[in-house]
């Protein structure tokens, strides 16, 4: 049942139910008169949204509105909230002498609370499902600054007004008792229902698996002959349907040769079929293709097959076409990207006819795969295939998972009744029916439609309030136990607040999933209620425990590595040449990579340290410059004392004085490093065993040019020394250790 | 470690830049200065005076180190029990934006949550909102967008390109300049959708649209708020105890025919997530147009997409969301908005920010972008509520405020 019309159903039953209700309230003076206003535009719908907004109700039923307190003390909680926004911003259209109707802005208060009430503007079950709100929310009806603010202002003062009221004792007045319960009720207590009609024409072969115990399930079809198949490994389930873990359900050669016969034959075969399938894949991890249906004799022949890859399905099927082989190739594939495959209960539909040749429906819908072969005739199927499920003839090709429904048409399934199998279901399905009169007087149960969802937990699906009392009924926080214990996980009804007005009505048009199965033979099951009519049993909330103490874990070093863009903007900043530069730009985005992402030390490793040394070797480059002066003004900046500096000589002679040697090493060691060269090293001066460092390296390369192979001793090495001796530094630790 | 850097010392060589002799002498030094200058960073930890804990509050803070005069200037404000001045004058420096915050944002912004991504309006807008002293309350529901100043790049601000901050980033624009990267509201920006009610600070940026509300079903735009400014991943809020009936109905109840999986770890982020994801309800990403698409009151289609998995499952029908994570476990993250409940991206973001958990989720991150570490023990868990107090105190949300005392906290290390 689509929602549309389980919101056009219960509107229906609303409004038939109006006299009735009405007819025999028992509630005192001015909540009577509130009441009969309020049923009375029940069929209006108008906090559920305006006739055509159906979208809030298709999820939450609920309804509510205050009792219990004096019109006088609802008047009073309604100027002090909700009536001054309405002043504010409505009074233009909906004061009275506007054309809005109704008038909730009017300049008298309690006519103004009349007309909220009266028309149902505001749901106290649920008040962001109120009228007031969803005008603005959704209908962005004459916002005052932007909708979803002047929604969330609306809801607010509504919250407010709730809340006021029920500081004031409203609300609810019911009586407290302590076990506020249904009766009990177990399966065997259920009625099964037929479930919606199919569309069976043109059925050869059908597997409902009720068998429940046994080593055979029978192909119910009724066309002859039964192709039952052997339960070689699957295991019937309580709930319909065969749990395949291993081995397969295989059907005798004789009795699948119906399909041949039926199907394929030249004589009478009608060349078009479909498969039907309710299936949940085990996992989504299953290839090989994993045969779900397959008739064949081997991995190599057969006729038609749809197994599982991943998350696709394949499908192939032997025609007579010159581009279709013996073993039904090529395979049509359901596209990846879609992964259609689902590990979860899925309804599937392969179709081949003359027409378009394969086509699968998954849940009711076209995957939109086209066959990649034109079709044929399957005249050259083979009469001595078997018909397996859940493995291959040759036992090799194991798919794992849940079949609770199996089917085989001699004719391709026209959409609509694809999609109305697809809506019919499958599975066990029982109504079970949990009285609560002993709560509310007269006869009132609350019915659902209950399924096994799997081998763990039952789904306790679409509550009905069914009562003969012809009173307003409340029904707050619903929840089922299960033997006596109510699941912690799971709980789909326990925020329901509804009002039952009609003799028959739809709490909620979800589902639960019910955790625990034992044994549906003997499994207990009860409604309890936070509120029935005008009984409550106050559910307590506790406080949560404390979190556990937090765990600090192992120390970390409390240094850390600059990472990628910092070592830039480090680099940058000590010799000031910028990054921008083309050159240093240009390694830097080439090697951003191979630089440090992070702080975290321990996960330095040397491939950071050569990147920050190639980094070092641009900005060195750039800074110390050539033989053009345009490229020497940073060189001149920041080697500042170093003008008489022997840039332009051998290295020996620009370095034959140790002073000399000082104009180079003493700015590198004071802007690049500076105050991180304090203090001592296993008692000498920090920056006397980095300078002596340095000296040597100045020493040692100086010594290598002039050689065989070696570059000439020139100005041009002695700018490539300090190039180097730079790198050192810039790339060292001691900057990029913070 | 020697062996592997023979390696790239080849390729090194082949830049041609320097001769292999220099190159190996360079290697070799940088290896022993890395020695060094790790024994000096350990020596100095015992004789720690003002100027090393100036420099250790400049390296943090920036991610560079300062000049002379900068870092004599702090120490003098260190010594002077002003270390909340120093902090100050280090956090004018610009690499301060352009490094240490763009770093500090940008995993925010990205799934794979790394640091090597581009600037982009979502980046931006922190280090502008932080520069300027906004309170970072307004991070998740302001109308406010930073970008730069008509004409300092080519491109300008495009809803559908992100070249416009790439530009910034490759021009090296000082983003501490205040006439360079300007404060704008996203509902005034040229081809916007947003009405300035909808616009909800970094989350309906461009950047974050990109990553979060790209395919998928909106789910990750929660999740990664989460993990950004509560500080929690879904495991941490995993609560199986909330009611479920704003479960979507793409979520099935039996994945692998086994429903409780579904129980035990499905329901428990599902059942809090997917109310909360209401609020994005009219936001989408536009592969096509590459850019963010806004439809007041139309749910977009990702909402119902794979809707037959469970046709029993909720059905989205506006951008409501409710946060039952209020009560149970998570009601220690400290929910303090007025309301459990709202319409879109602004109000679910006033949800977050006026909770305690995202004061505290500030302070921790700055906390390990700073001192590179989390809490060591309890004392140190008792200053980052401090911090948090302080953070949130008189509404001043001051990021600087925090930086500054988180820097003063691990200067001494």
């Amino acid at each position: 049942m689509g929602n549309s019309t389980v919101h056009k159903e219960l509107r229906n039953d609303s409004v038939d139910s109006i006299g009735l209700a009405a007819g025999r309230l028992r509630l005192p003076g001015l909540v009577v008169c509130g009441l009969l206003l309020v049923l009375a535009s029940v069929g209006c719908g108008d906090y559920s949204g305006s006739s055509t907004d159906t979208s809030f109700v298709s999820n939450n039923l609920g309804s509510g509105l205050p009792e219990s307190i004096s019109v006088t003390l609802q008047v009073e909680s309604f100027e002090q909230t909700v009536y001054p926004v309405l002043r504010q911003n409505c009074v233009g259209c909906h004061s009275g002498s506007g054309p809005g109707s109704p008038q909730f802005a009017h300049p008298d208060s309690t006519t103004a609370w009349s007309a909220v009430v009266d028309n149902q503007k505001v749901n106290f079950s649920d008040p962001i499902s109120s009228r007031l709100v969803r005008k603005l929310s959704v209908n962005f009806h004459e916002c005052w600054t932007d909708c979803a603010s002047d929604a969330d202002a609306m809801l607010m003062e509504i919250v407010a007004w709730l809340d006021a009221i029920e500081a004031a004792g409203g609300s609810s007045g019911a009586v407290d008792v302590s076990g506020l319960v249904s009766n009990t009720r177990q399966i065997s207590d259920g009625v099964e229902e037929v479930g919606s009609d199919r569309f069976d024409t043109g059925i050869i072969a059908r597997w409902d698996f009720k068998e429940q115990t046994g080593m055979t399930a029978f192909d119910t079809s009724g066309v002859a002959p039964a192709m039952d198949l052997a339960l070689e490994g699957p295991e019937l389930m309580s709930s319909y349907g065969i749990d395949v873990a291993s081995g397969r359900a295989i059907a005798t050669v004789d009795s699948s040769r119906k399909l041949f016969d039926r199907i394929a034959s030249q004589d009478g075969g009608s060349q078009g079929y479909s498969i039907e399938m309710w299936i949940a894949n085990g996992n989504t991890t299953q290839e090989g293709p994993a045969r779900i249906m397959t008739y064949s004799r081997s991995t190599g022949s057969r006729n038609f097959m749809l197994g599982q890859s991943l998350y696709q399905y394949s499908i192939r099927n032997r025609a007579f076409t010159r581009d279709s082989n013996n073993n039904g190739n090529p395979t049509l594939i359901t596209y990846d990207v879609d992964q259609d495959a689902q590990s979860t209960l899925q309804h599937i539909v392969v179709t081949y006819d003359q027409l378009v040749g394969r086509r699968i429906y998954v849940n009711g819908v076209w995957t939109e795969d086209q066959d990649p072969i034109n079709a044929g005739r399957l005249w050259n199927w083979d009469p001595s295939h078997q018909l397996v499920l859940g493995n291959e003839v040759s036992n090799d090709r194991q798919w794992i998972g849940q079949i609770r429904f199996a089917a085989i048409f001699d004719r391709p399934l026209p959409l609509d009744a694809i999609r109305q199998n697809f809506e019919a279901g499958v599975g066990k399905r029982l109504t079970l029916s949990f009285d609560v009169s002993e709560w509310t007087g007269g006869t009132s149960s609350i019915e659902f439609s209950v399924t096994e969802l799997d081998g763990y937990s039952y789904l306790f699906c679409q509550p009905t309030f069914v009562t003969d009392t012809g009173s307003v009924v409340r029904v707050e926080n619903m929840q089922i136990a299960l033997n006596g214990i109510i699941p912690v996980s799971g709980r789909n009804f326990s925020n329901m607040s509804a009002l039952v007005t009609s003799s028959r009505q739809l709490l909620s048009r979800q589902c639960s999933v019910l955790g625990g199965l034992v044994d549906a033979n003997t499994d207990v099951f009860e409604l309890t209620f936070e509120q029935l009519g005008i009984f409550q049993d106050p559910i307590i909330v506790f406080d949560p425990p404390p979190p556990p103490g937090e765990i600090f874990g192992d120390p970390v070093p409390t240094s850390g590595m600059r990472n990628f863009a910092r070592v830039n903007a480090s680099m940058s900043e000590v010799t000031r040449v910028d990054p921008q530069v083309p050159q240093v730009d240009d390694t830097f985005k080439s090697i951003v990579q191979q630089l440090p992402s992070g702080a975290d030390l321990r996960t330095f490793v040397s491939a950071n340290q050569v990147g920050i040394v190639k980094l070092g070797i641009e900005y060195c480059d750039v800074l110390v410059g050539d033989g053009d002066p345009s490229n020497q003004v940073l060189r001149d900046q920041f080697f500042a004392n170093a003008g008489n500096f022997g840039w332009n000589m051998s290295p020996a002679l620009a370095f034959a004085d140790p002073n000399d040697v000082d104009l180079i090493t003493d700015p590198l060691l004071d802007e690049i490093v500076g105050a991180g060269l304090r203090g001592q090293v296993t008692g000498v001066s920090a920056r006397a065993r980095v300078e002596a460092l340095l000296d040597q390296l100045i020493v040692d390369l100086s010594a290598t040019c002039g050689g065989g192979g070696e570059p000439p001793c020139d100005g041009d090495y002695t700018k490539s020394v300090v190039k180097g001796v730079c790198t050192s530094v810039l790339a060292s630790a001691a900057l990029h250790i913070h | 470690m020697m062996n592997g850097m023979r390696g790239e010392c080849e390729a090194a060589v082949k830049s041609g830049l320097l001769d292999r002799a220099i190159i190996r002498f360079v290697l070799a030094l940088a290896l022993a200065f890395l020695g060094t200058g790790m024994a000096g960073v350990g020596g100095a930890q015992a004789q720690m005076d003002d100027i090393d804990r100036a420099r250790r509050m400049h390296d943090r803070l920036t991610g560079v180190p300062p000049d002379a005069a900068v870092l004599d200037a702090m120490a003098t404000m260190i010594g002077n029990g002003r270390a909340d001045l120093a902090a100050e004058m280090a956090m004018q420096h610009p690499a301060f934006y352009n490094v240490s915050l763009k770093n500090f944002a940008t995993p925010w912004t990205n799934e794979a949550q790394t640091v090597f991504a581009p600037l982009n309006d979502y980046t931006a807008t922190v280090i502008g909102m932080i520069r300027d002293d906004i309170p970072f309350d307004q991070i998740l529901t302001a109308d406010m967008i930073y970008t730069g100043a008509n004409g300092v790049v080519s491109p300008n601000f495009q809803q559908t390109s992100n070249a416009h901050y790439e530009a910034l980033e490759d021009a090296g624009i000082d983003l501490s300049d205040d006439t360079l990267l300007v404060q704008r509201t996203q509902s005034g920006l040229p081809g916007s959708q947003l009405s300035s009610g909808d616009a909800a600070g970094i989350l309906t940026t461009r950047a974050a649209a990109e990553a979060f509300f790209v395919a998928g079903t909106n789910r990750a735009m929660w999740r990664f708020t989460a993990i950004n400014y509560l500080c929690r991943d879904m495991e941490a809020l995993n609560d199986v105890a909330r009611p479920g009936d704003r479960i979507r109905q793409d979520v099935t109840r039996s994945p692998g025919g086994d429903s409780e999986i579904y129980l035990n770890t499905c329901f428990g982020c599902h059942s809090g997530m997917d109310p909360l994801t209401g609020a994005f309800a009219y936001f989408d990403w536009d592969e096509d147009q590459e850019r963010m698409v806004h439809t007041p009151g139309v749910v977009q289609s990702k909402y119902s997409i794979n809707g037959n998995v469970f046709p029993f499952g909720y059905i989205t029908t506006d951008n409501s969301w409710i946060n039952y994570w209020r009560e149970g476990q998570n009601s220690v993250l400290g929910w303090r908005g007025t309301s459990d409940r709202g319409f879109g991206a602004k109000s679910l973001g006033s949800e977050i920010t006026g909770s305690r958990a995202f004061a505290v989720c500030q302070v921790e991150k700055v906390f390990e972008h700073v001192c590179f570490r989390g809490p060591k023990d309890q004392a140190e868990r008792t200053v980052i509520d401090s911090i948090a107090d302080d953070f949130e105190a008189g509404g001043s949300y001051s990021m600087k405020g925090v930086f500054g005392a988180v820097a003063e906290h691990c200067m001494n290390e």
